[in-house]
Order: structure tokens, then C-alpha cells, then sequence
């Protein structure tokens, strides 16, 4: 089958002019006085006929760069895209409205500017008007339109005239919920109808919901790329690790420091491993996972040693601490000063993502942390599971009587 | 070009009574604002020109007279001015539709200037009417007259489009074309009959192509005076040669245009 979409090396850069005299300066003189942006790099994807697509990235990444060129508004600088069929762009739903003229006046123009003809729009109007909800303001001049009726027209114009590929950007949160609703049925409807949907988002669970495939845009590449689950979650997951970046996060302790600060206990070391005994850094969802903990109480130390573990998801949200001396003194002693503490998650229900272990040597009042390993051990989980949230709470579905 | 304009007929359609119908909204005479805004303009100049200023073309002494060959000079140069000086923005103020969508350009300026048309086809209405009235209508060369509305449409759109795509790039180029109308109001015969000029300036003004434009509308009109075949013949070089001014500069600037708005 022939891609409704090809996208093949695509780059976009574009030249970024102090000001008019430069740009004098480089058309005239042809003196080369700009910098270059490259809002694109070397972008390949396809988009087979009846897939729904995603593109995700932050804010910056290129995806309206991306969509202006596919909708055709915009020349890549180098390499090429394709797009089979009429694609309608839903980038900016009420761009050509004009606001003097009524609503009806709006519709037809709006045709006009997706190349239709007048009997082509006349064909879709009254369509149009009932999933608006607009009957009675239809002959009103848009400016006297709510900002709620504005998108509602918009949104039932940008699928009234049955494209072939739809673009939606940033489209879905329109109206009130109810009219949500009917948006996001209707733009179901073109998915089973065999409609290809290019699908920008920052509603995450929309597009892991919605789309089959998904890529990850980051300042103008592919970060990831397949299937728009797992494209999401790596995508979260660099999220979060980005935002726990910015809060501060304390340092381990070093070896010197340690002197300095005449510490008298410390890990020592840390191994994550699985029920087997067999160090790992990859778990799916519900596996056992065991985390070995080697520490040093010195001589200084008073009290009955202990250690904490933290099972931290890479956004910074703690999902539980095993403390050692809840479940009873189980640090076994190596020798003097030195003790191995092991304890044994059988089932770790995780959603899947990157986590990682702190590591803390307490004693039993637990008031004082002697020392703390943050980021001991990182792993990440995978899971099939379409849920949100941290854990899978056991649960099930029963019918009330 | 003309195959690109054909094809969106019906978004030009759209483009020009949003145009028309978008300049006029919400005033109460509507449309009538671009036969009266017109008639002001001639009647002022007639006052000031033939009464205050003694003007006269050919040999009739008649005020009135001085009215009708100043009309129709004045008909064609107003829709010329304004489609040039509206259309230097007419990208720059669709920029939002021009980002969005793939857009045929072509049709942005081609909407101003036809619009302008539309609005020197009305005048051009009353003009006769006025004529047949005073029966100084000449029927003999009047058929032409379409024959010059297609060579001012093509040497309209021409440069329509070419200062369009300039003032992308350079927003001077609006305030350039606003002095340089200033200008060549004064060096085409539009106020003063042709004749009147000698020495250097009568070559300047025949170096204008403008001047045998307003010449051959003042014939078709009222039968005289005869403008000279070459100067009509140089006009029409020049209309053409502005379309495929305004053509290449499209084709060279349309890649990088849409970047820059």
C-alpha cells in the first residue's frame, strides 16, 4: 500500500535576520549577514493510508514547522514530503475568519480557501452548521460569536469538508465537555471511516489512545520513533527526568567529603537484582525485584543500625519506602563495623517508565539519615498496561446489584 | 500564472466581495461611497484646476468640458493607484491564511486589483451615463474601451504582484510606492492636456507609459485627441513586460516569502 504520507531527509532551516538592513544587506549585496535555525533536521517518516499518527514534543520542537510543511504552507529546505490526497489542516481553526461577515458568509469562504468549489461547499454546509450547533447565529456576523462558538465553528468547518488526511493540532479542547465529546467522536469516526489523521498533541493519553504510531520531535529531530505507547513513555519519562533536573538534587557523598564531614556511617554499595539473584536494570511490570545493601557503621555509631529503601519514579514522586527495622532486625553483620541488608519486593505492580533507588542508613528511631545514596540504582520498567499513574492497583469490575 | 488564477476562480470570487463587501460594511450607503468618493475627487479638481487655474483642453473653452476629459483620464489612474498601493500589503495583511494554508499568492493581489476594477467599472458606468446625458458620447471607438480594461488589468496585476512580493522583504517599499504615485500624478497628463508640454518634459511624459494609457482612455471616450499608435503600441509592451516582471518575481521570492512574514 502506497503512504499517505512520506517524509524522506526533511530539513527546514530558516535564516534568522537582525533586521532589515541585514536582510538588505544579504538580498542586494549578497552579503551573507544571517544565522541559521534549523527548526528541522533530517526528519524520514511514513504514514501509511488509515493510520492514525503522532507527534509529540515540547514546545519549540518543530511539530508546526512540521505540520505547515505537510499542510503545504511552508518549503522544506532540503529532502522532501509527500502527502497523497487533500489534507485539511485543522492549525489554526479560525485563522480566516473574517468578523463582520456572518458565519454562513465564513463557511463558504473557508471552502474557498481549501480549493473547493461553490457547489462542493454547499454539498457539506448544512452538515457543517448542525455539528456547530450554530443554526440560529449562522446569519449573525462572527465577532458577535462567543469564543466557545468561534471553535465550534472552526472545528466543524476544519472535518466538514471530508479530507482524506486530517491534521489536527492542539484541536481536541474545544468547547464545553459535551462538545468535546462529539469532537473527539467524530474524529474516531474518521479513524474507522480509513481517514489518516496526523494527530499534534500535548494530550498525551490522547495520543497514545488515538494513535497507532507516534514520533517524539526534540529541537528538530526524531527522538524516538514506532509505537506511539512506547514513543509517549519514553517521551514522559524524559519529561519528568528534565523537570527533577531543575529542582536541585543533593549529591552523593564522596569519599572526601566524608572525612570532612566525620561521618561515621555510609553505603557502601548497592545491587539491584532480580528474584534469581542476577543483577539487573530492566523489569517488567509485576516482576520480583531484590536490592542488596552493603553499609559501614563506624565506631561512632550508636543504636541498632538500619537502612531505608526509596523507589523513586525519575519525576521525583516517591512511590514507597521500606524501612529495615519494620520488618524486624534483619541486617546480617559481616564483621565489626560492616552489615548486608537485603530486602525482597516480590511484586512490583510499577506503570511502566524510570525509577530509581535511594538508598538511606538510618537507625531504628529512623529521625536521623546518616547517610543518603540518591540514585543508587536506576532501572526501568516496561509495561503493557494503557493505565495512568504510578502503580496497577489490583482491581476488578463487578456489577451492582 | 493565469492557469493558477483560473483554477481558484471561486476563491478569487471570495477574495473580492470580502474585499468589496468588507470595505463597506456597517456604513449606511454602502457601495454608493465609491461612485460619490470619485465624483468629489473630480469635481474638486475641476474647481481648482479649470475654474481658479483657467485650464483647458483643446480649444473649448467650457468648464464642463475640462470635467469630462479629466474623468476620463482620472477613472483608470485612481483603480491603478489604489490596487498597487492597497495590494504592497495584501500579503503582509493575509500573513495568518498565507502560514496555514498552501496558498496560491497569486490570488491575494489579483483580488485587490480586481476590486479596484470593480470600482472603476462602476464610475465608468456613471461616466457614460453622464455623456450619453450630455450627448458627448462617442460610440465609434467606445468598443476598445475593453480592450484597454485587459491591458491595464495585465499591467496592474503585474506590478501588483511584484510590489507585493517586495515588500515582504522590504517594508520600505510600501512608503516608496506612496511618494512615487505622488510623482507621476504630476508627470502624466491627467490635469493638463498633453499638448501642453514641451522641450525636455514633453519627453518625459512621453517616456511614461502611463501618459498613453490615459490618452487612449480619453479617445475611446470622446473621440479625440488621437494619441500616437507608437506611444499606445510602447504602453502595451509595457503592461505585458510588467506581467512577466511580476511573474518572475514570484517565482524567485515565493519559497522564501512565506518564511518572512
Amino acid at each position: 500500500m502506497k503512504p499517505a504520507v512520506r517524509v524522506s531527509q526533511l530539513s527546514k532551516v530558516y535564516k534568522l535576520y537582525w533586521g532589515p538592513r541585514s536582510l538588505f544587506k544579504e538580498m542586494v549585496l549578497r552579503v551573507p549577514s544571517h544565522q541559521q535555525f534549523w527548526a528541522l533536521k533530517e526528519i524520514s517518516f511514513e504514514v501509511s493510508e488509515g493510520e492514525a499518527f503522532g507527534i509529540i514534543g515540547e514546545n519549540g520542537a518543530g511539530k508546526t514547522t512540521l505540520l505547515q510543511i505537510l499542510a503545504g504552507a511552508t518549503f522544506p529546505t532540503s529532502g522532501s514530503a509527500n502527502v497523497q490526497g487533500k489534507a485539511s489542516a485543522l492549525l489554526e481553526l479560525t485563522a480566516g475568519f473574517h468578523p463582520d461577515f456572518t458565519g454562513r458568509e465564513n463557511i463558504y469562504f473557508s471552502g474557498a480557501l481549501a480549493g473547493l468549489s461553490r457547489s462542493q461547499i454547499q454539498e457539506s454546509e448544512s452538515e457543517i452548521i448542525a455539528f456547530s450547533e450554530l443554526e440560529e447565529f449562522i446569519d449573525k456576523p462572527v465577532k458577535t460569536y462567543s469564543s466557545g462558538m468561534h471553535v465550534r465553528l472552526g472545528f466543524a468547518l476544519a472535518t466538514g469538508f471530508d479530507p482524506s488526511i486530517l491534521v489536527i493540532d492542539e484541536a481536541l479542547a474545544v468547547g464545553d465537555q459535551r462538545f468535546q465529546k462529539k469532537c473527539t467522536d467524530r474524529i474516531l469516526n474518521f479513524k474507522r471511516k480509513g481517514c489518516t489523521i496526523l494527530f499534534c498533541s500535548h494530550n498525551l493519553y490522547q495520543v497514545k489512545t488515538l494513535c497507532e504510531r507516534a514520533i517524539w520531535l526534540k529541537k528538530g529531530r526524531i527522538a524516538a520513533q514506532g509505537v506511539a505507547q512506547e514513543v509517549v513513555d519514553r517521551y514522559t519519562d524524559y519529561v519528568r527526568e528534565d523537570e527533577s533536573k531543575s529542582s536541585p538534587v543533593s549529591s552523593p557523598a564522596v569519599e572526601s567529603d566524608r572525612d570532612s564531614k566525620r561521618q561515621i556511617c555510609w553505603i557502601e554499595k548497592t545491587v539491584l537484582s532480580d528474584a534469581e539473584h542476577r543483577p539487573r536494570s530492566e523489569f517488567e511490570s509485576g516482576d520480583p525485584l531484590q536490592v542488596d545493601i552493603w553499609c559501614y557503621f563506624g565506631p561512632g555509631f550508636e543504636g541498632i543500625p538500619a537502612v531505608a529503601v526509596a523507589l523513586v519514579r525519575n519525576d521525583g514522586v516517591c512511590v514507597y519506602t521500606a524501612s529495615s527495622n519494620t520488618a524486624g532486625d534483619s541486617l546480617r553483620q559481616e564483621s565489626l563495623h560492616h552489615y548486608h541488608a537485603r530486602v525482597v519486593f516480590p511484586e512490583t505492580p510499577l506503570l511502566s517508565g524510570r525509577y530509581y533507588l535511594n538508598v538511606v542508613a538510618t537507625d531504628q528511631e529512623k529521625l536521623q539519615a546518616y547517610d543518603i545514596v540518591e540514585r543508587a540504582q536506576t532501572f526501568t520498567v516496561s509495561s503493557t498496561d494503557r493505565g495512568i499513574g504510578l502503580v496497577r492497583l489490583h482491581h476488578y469490575w463487578i456489577e451492582p446489584k | 500564472m493565469f492557469a493558477t488564477l483560473l483554477y481558484n476562480k471561486y476563491l478569487i470570487r471570495e477574495l473580492v466581495t470580502r474585499d468589496v463587501r468588507g470595505r463597506y460594511v456597517g456604513s449606511i450607503i454602502g457601495v454608493f461611497w465609491s461612485i460619490l468618493n470619485p465624483v468629489l475627487q473630480l469635481t474638486l479638481y475641476t474647481v481648482v484646476f479649470s475654474t481658479v487655474m483657467n485650464m483647458r483642453f483643446g480649444d473649448d473653452p467650457s468648464w464642463g468640458r475640462f470635467a469630462l476629459y479629466l474623468f476620463a483620464a482620472l477613472l483608470p489612474w485612481m483603480a491603478l493607484q489604489e490596487a498597487i498601493i492597497r495590494s504592497s500589503r495584501s500579503f503582509i495583511e493575509n500573513a495568518h491564511l498565507i502560514k496555514k494554508l498552501r496558498f496560491p499568492l497569486e490570488t491575494l493581489p489579483f483580488s485587490v486589483v480586481f476590486s479596484s476594477f470593480i470600482h472603476q467599472l462602476l464610475g465608468t458606468v456613471v461616466f457614460v451615463l453622464v455623456l450619453i446625458a450630455i450627448q458627448a458620447f462617442n460610440t465609434r471607438f467606445f468598443a476598445l474601451v475593453f480592450l484597454l480594461f485587459v491591458f491595464q488589468i495585465v499591467m496592474t496585476y503585474g506590478l501588483a504582484v511584484t510590489v507585493a512580493c517586495l515588500n515582504v522583504f522590504f517594508r520600505d517599499i510600501a512608503q516608496i510606492i506612496g511618494v512615487l504615485f505622488m510623482l507621476m500624478f504630476w508627470i502624466t497628463p491627467i490635469v493638463y492636456p498633453k499638448n501642453r508640454a514641451t522641450g525636455l518634459f514633453q519627453t518625459l511624459l512621453n517616456c511614461n507609459p502611463l501618459t498613453h494609457m490615459v490618452e487612449a482612455y480619453r479617445f475611446v471616450f470622446l473621440g479625440n485627441p488621437t494619441p500616437s499608435a507608437w506611444g499606445v503600441l510602447y504602453w502595451i509592451m509595457f503592461s505585458f513586460g510588467a506581467y512577466l516582471v511580476g511573474q518572475f518575481v514570484l517565482s524567485r521570492t515565493r519559497r522564501e516569502l512565506v518564511d518572512l512574514l
